[in-house]
């Protein structure tokens, strides 16, 4: 099975967001880079599956600036046969444009399973992996938190409001990955090594115009102080008053 | 371009899913600011009970698109249907709430319809001719307001963010839906093995 994984650098995740001058990005001044999470996962799981087929290979991609060649020899050095840079300067926020580059892309390679994180955690856009499904006419589940593969059946099982759900999905089929779906690998000294000759190619993305275009950034309003309602049982009214009146969370 | 709003509910167990309703009434507000009529969408089987809800919900119209096939949801078989019937109805806009399902089905639906999808919304408007949105990014350490540049407008909707509103009987259709063939389909829900309480 040839497996595309997708995957994006993103700002790790204890940065303290600061708007840039023009109001409508972050200030990316200080700011250090990491393969987003959710991804990990994704690569992880592909590396999984070639090694329980014992044939196959797995692309890593990501669509980003030059400098995620750091993020995709990671991904080589934890056992990807190939990596593939979409490069793009400006930072990706439209899944839209995201999509059509990425599944353009994919067109032109040999694929029977795309895997992502189940969400970038810079942008939080949640919506990549179907929106690729459907432009690559692939079967699709979201958020995975355990997947069986028997007969080019996907057997996969997520968490919904309140309760677990399993789905089948044929192949080809785009998969997006969930905590706790595995536990990835850490790249070794030997892993590391093979990386360094394994093939990166670079390809400059062809990005169409934001569908969603950002017209502003903001930081939240600072939170209020806190108030004390009373204490002991005799405050439990006055607080379920104040959660479902005020705070509108019950 | 007319400017009817779907609104695509979710049905579990025959029932409507709150944030639905909140969705409807977020989609009766962007109408009355631009005089579209707000189109509630169920699709399945045995919508009876769901299209009553709906009718009342501030929806200006229900529609039930059925499908036997469609009794347990699919992915790729419902995002067909609900992006066909965006298109019957000239819709400019295509709301859902941000659940596990709306998460799953509304980015295949904005990929038919080759357009934008906002996610996680908190708040929506509709100005000078365009649909704006405004969600949180980083986890929440930032917000972005965003603008739609290409037609129709796709959001998720934060539950609990929105208040469900009441309304006028709405005349409620039938459609027969043409779920295709599916690629992916959910066999079965697990009740969670936790007694938390869901939150929405």
């Amino acid at each position: 099975m040839d497996i595309v994984v997708c995957v994006k650098r993103v700002p790790t995740s204890d940065t303290a967001v600061k708007i840039a001058a023009d109001g409508k990005s972050f200030d990316p001044a200080g700011v250090q880079y990491e393969l987003n999470a959710y991804d990990e996962f994704a690569i992880e799981q592909a590396l999984q599956i070639k090694e329980k087929l014992g044939a196959g290979s797995v692309t890593v991609v990501t669509l980003g600036p030059k400098d995620a060649q750091k993020e995709l020899r990671d991904a080589l050095a934890r056992g990807a046969d190939k990596a593939v840079l979409l490069v793009t300067d400006k930072w990706v926020f439209d899944s839209w444009s995201a999509a059509t580059v990425l599944a353009n892309w994919i067109k032109t390679v040999p694929c029977q399973l795309v895997l992502c994180g189940r969400q970038a955690i810079d942008a939080d856009n949640n919506q990549l992996p179907p929106r690729l499904a459907a432009m690559l006419g692939f079967g699709c589940v979201t958020e995975v938190g355990k997947l069986e593969l028997a007969d080019g059946v996907f057997t996969a099982e997520r968490d919904i409001e309140g309760a677990r759900e399993v789905v089948t999905c044929r192949t080809p089929a785009v998969i997006s990955c969930q905590k706790g779906l595995n536990a990835p690998r850490f790249a070794n000294l030997k892993g590391i090594m093979a990386a360094k000759k394994k093939p990166l190619d670079e390809v400059q993305a062809a990005m169409p115009e934001a569908a969603m275009v950002i017209e502003s950034m903001s930081l939240p309003p600072a939170r209020a102080a806190g108030r004390i309602v009373g204490n002991g049982a005799d405050a439990v009214p006055a607080l379920i008053a104040a959660l479902r009146n005020e705070a509108k969370v019950l | 371009m007319s400017q009817n709003i779907l609104v695509v509910a979710e049905v579990r167990g025959g029932a409507v899913k709150r944030p639905s309703l909140e969705a409807v009434a977020a989609a009766t507000r962007l109408a009355a600011r631009n005089g579209g009529k707000v189109i509630a969408l169920a699709v399945g089987a045995d919508l009876d009970a769901a299209c009553a809800t709906l009718a009342t919900s501030g929806a200006h119209q229900v529609v039930a698109a059925e499908s036997a096939a469609l009794a347990k949801f699919s992915g790729d078989g419902n995002a067909r249907v609900v992006a066909e019937q965006a298109r019957a109805h000239g819709c400019g806009a295509v709301l859902m709430a941000h659940t596990a399902m709306g998460k799953d089905l509304l980015p295949r639906v904005a990929a038919l319809l080759d357009t934008g999808l906002v996610s996680d919304v908190v708040d929506v408007d509709f100005a000078n001719g365009a649909y704006t949105a405004r969600k949180p990014v980083f986890a929440g350490k930032a917000f972005v307001q965003v603008r739609a540049a290409r037609s129709p407008f796709v959001a998720t909707l934060r539950p609990n963010n929105f208040e469900p509103v009441t309304g006028a009987a709405a005349p409620v259709s039938k459609v027969a839906a043409q779920a295709g063939d599916l690629m992916s389909v959910v066999k079965e829900i697990i009740a969670a093995a936790s007694d938390k309480v869901p939150l929405q």
